[in-house]
């Protein structure tokens, strides 16, 4: 009798799906759960990432690899202990026709089928615009193999992929403000993170914390980066918030830069003259999720709005040191008062000196605030986790 | 403002870049051929490169600043769409370049945007129209096959020769005759004759037993001497016969391209790389693997594998290759350069490599006697 039931149980029992908490998951988070839910499959997620996570990782990885990728292992190996049935590693190359992410995330499945053992299946569709030309379908034959996975139901897949994509949606507005938002919170007019506490009876400070989505979003991996600015009485906006249109307006200008059309605002060039500098040209950024590093820290180092930007990235990561460089080059070409401070994390960053950085830098800004200007003493480039001031 | 053309080091593909401009009837007062680069070059090119860039953005950096100090505002450069930081080459060394105060034009190639790239080599031109630059341009990649077939035969001779020294000797003459051999039927009866030149004016051991190990890794490095360390000439004093995988056909070898009936050598590669990778995972990550497991079938005995300190298409295929090492028994040998790596360490690692291989051969072989090596076996294209 127990054992009928037990079958029973077995067969009604969903398919789980693990989810390695890491990478393009921060960046797709309510697409892929609401697809798998839809489809009839019980999401599994990895802990969130923990100091287990990150010896196993850094244990498992070669060591050249970035932080991100060595706290991915981590997850990966968190979740094979949790019975999944599939695991979701999509090899993800690029969604746009001239944008790709980092070479790294479309050979992480592969990576995985190598180098770990007893792994379940892997889910881990192809999908690349720039190169292989992929286009919506693409996209239908990847809905419709993963779906039958799950299902029988055609409509279901439909649906599941339509709800999906409104979800997507939805989340992407709720991340991002627009434009009107932005102005108002340079205006201190409204709050887009945790209200900051009071500090001496002074007003906060205004900084812009830019980093990859999946290593602010990471508390572990961030040292609690949003807690210990809010602590210290400063307001942050980060860089997935910003207004997206603005983003990729300020690529198009730094293309243009490279072309020597000095700055000139996109939107005040007729759009044929545009076409004609842009189109054919081969010297666009083309690293997708870099576009809102590097568009954030061109608004602000332009518009005197706030005090300054906090830039929080991996050590070693290719994309963002073209887009370091970009940053700074910027700033010393329209000679920018606005202080930077880069800080490069990896799995040795201790805690101690982290928070002395934020504490220096948070001082720094609040002299400037007061007197007008940095205090001769700090020097603008130093030492090994302080990447630089300008 | 008259333009001086300049473009960075690239090897012995340098030759080719040079013949590239010569094709093109740049007067000489126009051009800047890039000096040798020395640990200098590569120091001045770390000092104004972002920290974790690659080591050939730096040294072809540190490379282009030297000829721009020499006169050069023109400066041909890598650029596009890609899938690695290669592509940012250009645009970025355009504004390090503007920031440290020198008004160079940058012209950024892309092998994608072919009318782009004939447009931008004919407004250098000596005012040739485009079917001159097109047949200018043919010269190129038909020199192309005879410089990677000389490089093979090099590194294979240079191996074996009795009279140390000879090989290069010879080599140099080649070289000359190639590069100032003009026309293009000329060029194609030399090349069927280069391998008997060798031949003939080449002593070779007989009954020398070598190992043959293949290079792999990063286009760049793997061409560049001041970044590999002369790891050719290295492997060939330890009394190996080496062979460079990676060449500039993947880009230049139109006809290939345009037949459908030919397989480009890339394709093959990515072919027996396939059951470990499908996709391509840029630069030349996929190729890597596939090299190893050809080479394997083809009998060699182990393979270099070599890339530079962060890169990250080959940091994927490094990840990969230690299975394909398990399947296959092919040993592979990393190795990471950077602006910093000492010579020691390097001579040691191969020579402990070398070792391990000989011993490995000894027992693969069981006893038995190895055919009498020849050009002809060692080639495999």
């Amino acid at each position: 009798m127990s054992e009928k039931n037990s079958t029973k149980q077995h067969k009604k029992r969903k398919k789980r799906v693990g989810f390695p908490r890491a990478l393009l998951y921060y960046y797709f988070k309510a697409m892929w759960e609401s697809f798998f839910e839809a489809l009839g499959a019980e999401v599994i997620l990895s802990s969130p990432t923990n100091k287990v996570t990150k010896d196993r990782g850094v244990l498992e990885t070669l060591d050249d690899e970035c932080y991100s990728t060595k706290l991915f292992h981590g997850h990966v190996l968190d979740l094979l202990d949790k019975e999944i049935d599939y695991i979701f590693v999509p090899r993800f190359a690029s969604r746009k026709k001239r944008e790709v992410a980092c070479p790294k995330f479309v050979a992480l499945a592969d990576i995985l089928k190598y180098t770990k053992d007893n792994l379940p299946p892997i889910i881990g569709p192809h999908y690349s615009t720039s190169r292989e030309k992929h286009g919506f379908w693409r996209l239908v034959k990847i809905i419709f193999e993963i779906g039958f996975k799950f299902t029988k139901n055609p409509l279901r897949i439909i649906y599941a992929a339509l709800k999906a994509r409104k979800d997507h949606k939805t989340a992407m507005k709720n991340v991002s403000i627009d434009e009107e938002a932005l102005k108002k919170w340079e205006n201190s007019e409204i709050l887009l993170n945790d209200a900051p506490a009071i500090v001496d009876g002074e007003k906060p400070l205004k900084v812009a914390l830019i980093g990859h989505t999946y290593v602010l979003n990471d508390s572990f991996a961030s040292l609690d980066v949003r807690q210990r600015l809010q602590k210290l009485g400063v307001d942050i906006i980060t860089s997935e918030q910003m207004p997206r249109k603005l983003l990729e307006r300020q690529i198009l200008r730094l293309s243009m830069v490279n072309y020597g059309l000095e700055f000139s605002e996109p939107e005040k060039l007729p759009k044929k003259q545009l076409e004609k500098h842009l189109f054919g040209r081969n010297d666009y950024f083309y690293f997708e999720f870099e576009h809102e590093i590097v568009g954030t820290a061109m608004h602000f180092l332009e518009n005197k709005s706030i005090d300054g930007i906090l830039m929080l990235v991996n050590f070693i990561c290719g994309p963002v040191s073209v887009s370091m460089e970009y940053a700074k080059l910027f700033a010393k070409k329209i000679k920018s008062e606005t202080p930077i401070i880069i800080l490069s994390l990896d799995a040795h960053t201790g805690e101690a000196g982290f928070q002395t950085r934020l504490e220096a830098f948070s001082d720094i800004l609040r002299m400037k605030k007061s007197t007008g200007t940095i205090p001769k003493s700090v020097k603008m480039v130093s030492g090994s986790i302080f990447e630089s001031w300008s | 403002m008259e333009s001086i053309v300049t473009y960075p080091h690239f090897g012995p593909i340098t030759l080719l870049l040079k013949a590239i401009f010569l094709e093109l009837e740049v007067p000489e007062e126009r051009i800047v051929n890039p000096s040798t680069p020395n640990k200098r070059t590569l120091e001045i090119g770390s000092e104004h490169s972002p920290e974790w860039m690659c080591t050939p953005f730096k040294l072809s950096l540190g490379s282009q600043i030297e000829s721009i100090e020499r006169g050069a505002n023109h400066v041909f450069q890598m650029g596009g769409i890609g899938t690695c930081r290669a592509s940012c080459y250009g645009p970025l060394q355009r504004l390090i370049t503007e920031d440290l105060g020198y008004e160079v034009k940058y012209t950024n190639i892309d092998y994608h945007l072919p009318f782009e790239m004939v447009r931008d080599l004919k407004s250098v031109s000596n005012n040739f129209n485009t079917w001159q630059t097109l047949k200018a341009l043919r010269k190129i990649w038909v020199k192309n096959y005879s410089l990677d077939l000389i490089e093979h035969l090099i590194t294979f001779y240079r191996g074996v020769e009795i009279e140390k020294g000879q090989t290069d000797r010879v080599a140099k003459e080649i070289y000359d005759k190639l590069f100032s051999t003009h026309k293009v039927k000329e060029v194609k009866k030399y090349h069927k004759q280069i391998p008997e030149i060798f031949k003939e004016e080449v002593q070779i051991d007989e009954e020398a037993d070598p190992l043959k190990i293949g290079i792999v890794g990063e286009i760049y490095v793997v061409h560049e001497p001041l970044l590999h360390l002369d790891l050719y000439r290295r492997l060939n004093n330890l009394g190996v016969i080496c062979r460079n995988t990676v060449s500039l056909k993947k880009f230049t070898d139109l006809p290939a391209k345009l037949n459908p009936f030919v397989k480009e050598h890339y394709k093959i590669y990515r072919e027996k790389a396939r059951p470990y990778i499908q996709q391509y995972c840029g630069g030349d990550g996929t190729e890597t693997i596939g090299v190893t497991i050809l080479l394997r079938e083809f009998g060699w005995d182990g393979m270099v594998h070599i890339w530079p300190f962060s890169c990250m298409p080959e940091l994927t295929a490094q990840t990969i290759i230690p299975s394909v090492t398990d399947d296959y028994g092919m040993p592979v040998l990393p190795l990471i350069v950077d602006e910093q790596t000492g010579e020691a360490g390097f001579q040691t690692r191969l020579e402990a490599f070398i070792d391990m291989l000989k011993i490995k051969r000894e027992n693969e072989r069981n006893g038995k006697t190895q055919e009498k090596i020849s050009w002809e076996t060692f080639n495999y294209d």
